[in-house]
């Protein structure tokens, strides 16, 4: 695994592979999905993973990369108890099945039953995406935080 | 609710919203991507590359 450095304030964080390759992952939060009364509103993150060195191929090979990630991910739920995460699969370059793939794979791997994981999967005639919920497995508003994403699409914001 | 839950293909009007909102979540999220290229170019993550390199953190105390 990669060392890793983070910007507190605004909950990002970068580590740098053996091959030069930089990565920042980061937590924003995504209140805009609730009705103002929602209590979840303040526990909400959405999840990005970036690359930040722009390169012509794909990114050499690198285990230590999935191990790194899914160590931020536990470090940022470490201190926040309640909070939830919600990751998105983009579809923007056709990739999106393999690329759903390999974080769950990230996610089974590495995980060791610290964080649960939900998923979604919205199929349309011609795209396909994907959206996961991730929680503590210990979190105590575990119950009304799967509620909400079984019925976000009723109940947000963002969708009516 | 089942660990992964299957929204199938459909016609109705909650359906179609539901599909905006994720394409128009997928080109924030492609925008971000490019933002964040277009900083890396300018030289924005030069200070923090540096830092990248110093390993303060000593993840594995994680």
């Amino acid at each position: 695994m990669y060392n890793f450095q983070e910007k507190k304030e605004i909950n990002v964080f970068g580590f740098k592979t053996d091959a030069g390759v930089a990565y920042e992952v980061t937590f924003s939060p995504m209140e805009f999905i609730f009705d103002d009364e929602n209590a979840l509103k303040i526990n909400i993150y959405e999840l990005s993973i970036n690359l930040v060195t722009k390169l012509e191929d794909l990114p050499p090979k690198d285990e230590k990369i999935e191990m790194t990630i899914v160590q931020i991910v536990r470090h940022f739920f470490q201190n926040e108890p309640l909070n939830f995460e919600v990751f998105h699969v983009s579809n923007i370059d056709k990739k999106v099945i393999s690329r759903r793939r390999l974080f769950s794979n990230w996610f089974e791997k590495h995980n060791n039953d610290f964080l649960e994981r939900f998923e979604k999967i919205i199929e349309d005639k011609s795209e396909i995406f994907y959206i996961s919920l991730i929680l503590r497995t210990d979190n105590s508003l575990k119950s009304d935080i799967i509620d909400f994403f079984a019925n976000w699409i009723d109940d947000t914001n963002a969708i009516k | 609710m089942k660990n992964i839950e299957r929204i199938k293909y459909s016609t109705d009007e909650k359906h179609t919203k539901l599909l905006n909102f994720m394409r128009a979540w997928s080109k924030r999220k492609q925008d971000r991507q490019e933002q964040v290229w277009k900083d890396y170019e300018e030289g924005k993550y030069d200070e923090w590359l540096k830092k990248l390199g110093d390993n303060k953190v000593n993840s594995n105390n994680v």
